[in-house]
């Protein structure tokens, strides 16, 4: 019974913080990737939505691999260990996730910025027939 | 700008390997890369260029733009998509002197550095062959 109990709180633990953390990446990402697409609204809101469904996946797929490895728990000090184990993995899991898509994100941003550049330096003439 | 065309020194191997490079990165502009001779840098660099076109690298842009030398090599770098950032941190005040160096450090020893990095002697004989194409000697049958 103590082992279903934990695996019910593992679940609904870990799938909750998925779900907080991809419904608050879908809402303050938004921002950041409209003007990473250069104020394109619609592609943004496209990339948004497969983001936030590869991040579903990949995280639930995880918290559903990782259900039954660990010791398992006898008594309710266990219980916390292996509860705090399992969804500190999934934290760490999460925030990896986050900094990548943020580090991909940001790299798109600074390309699209760079695109928009002037030219860096002044020219040395000009020629009227070119 | 829509595109910028480049005169190259197309008697130096290192240029032409230079050129391969260029050509095969992804660009923002398109680079038009022609062999600097003569005529070439009377046509598009005008009067400007005409008397001291020889040694340096040159680009014009569409819009008729003229840059030599150092301003030319970070321009080069601003076409290509991947290098972009690179010829901005190379325009900063803080780094342009070092662009500079390096820029006529290369220039200055491109045929030395030939011999290490340049190109096969096929890929030579093409170049040396776009820059001077056979004369075909027709005789005049006309003014008999």
């Amino acid at each position: 019974m103590l082992i279903l109990i934990t695996y019910a709180c593992y679940l609904i633990t870990s799938v909750g913080m998925a779900v907080w953390v991809a419904r608050s990446l879908h809402k303050n990402g938004r921002i950041f990737l409209i003007e990473s697409f250069s104020h394109n609204d619609a592609l943004a809101d496209s990339v948004n939505h497969m983001l936030v469904v590869g991040f579903y996946l990949i995280n639930l797929g995880y918290i559903a691999l990782t259900l039954k490895y660990g010791s398992k728990p006898f008594d309710v000090q266990t219980a916390i260990e292996f509860l705090s184990t399992k969804i500190g993995f999934v934290m760490l899991v999460l925030g990896a996730m986050h900094f990548f898509n943020l580090y991909v994100i940001n790299r798109i941003r600074r390309q699209s910025r760079l695109r928009l550049q002037p030219p860096p330096v002044m020219p040395d003439g000009h020629v009227p027939s070119a | 700008m829509k595109y910028l065309i480049v005169l190259y020194d197309a008697r130096c191997s290192f240029c032409v390997r230079s050129k391969l490079w260029l050509s095969r990165q992804p660009q923002f502009i398109k680079l038009r890369l022609i062999p600097a001779t003569v005529e070439n840098a009377k046509l598009y660099a005008g009067d400007i260029a005409a008397d001291d076109w020889q040694g340096k690298l040159l680009l014009i842009s569409d819009t008729g733009d003229l840059y030599k030398d150092e301003n030319a090599f970070i321009m080069c770098l601003y076409a290509l998509r991947h290098y972009r950032s690179l010829a901005m941190r190379f325009a900063d005040p803080a780094l342009n002197p070092l662009a500079g160096r390096l820029y006529k450090l290369l220039a200055g020893n491109r045929y030395r550095l030939s011999h290490w990095l340049g190109v096969d002697d096929r890929t030579m004989a093409r170049e040396l062959r776009r820059l001077h194409p056979p004369h075909c000697d027709i005789p005049d049958t006309d003014s008999s």
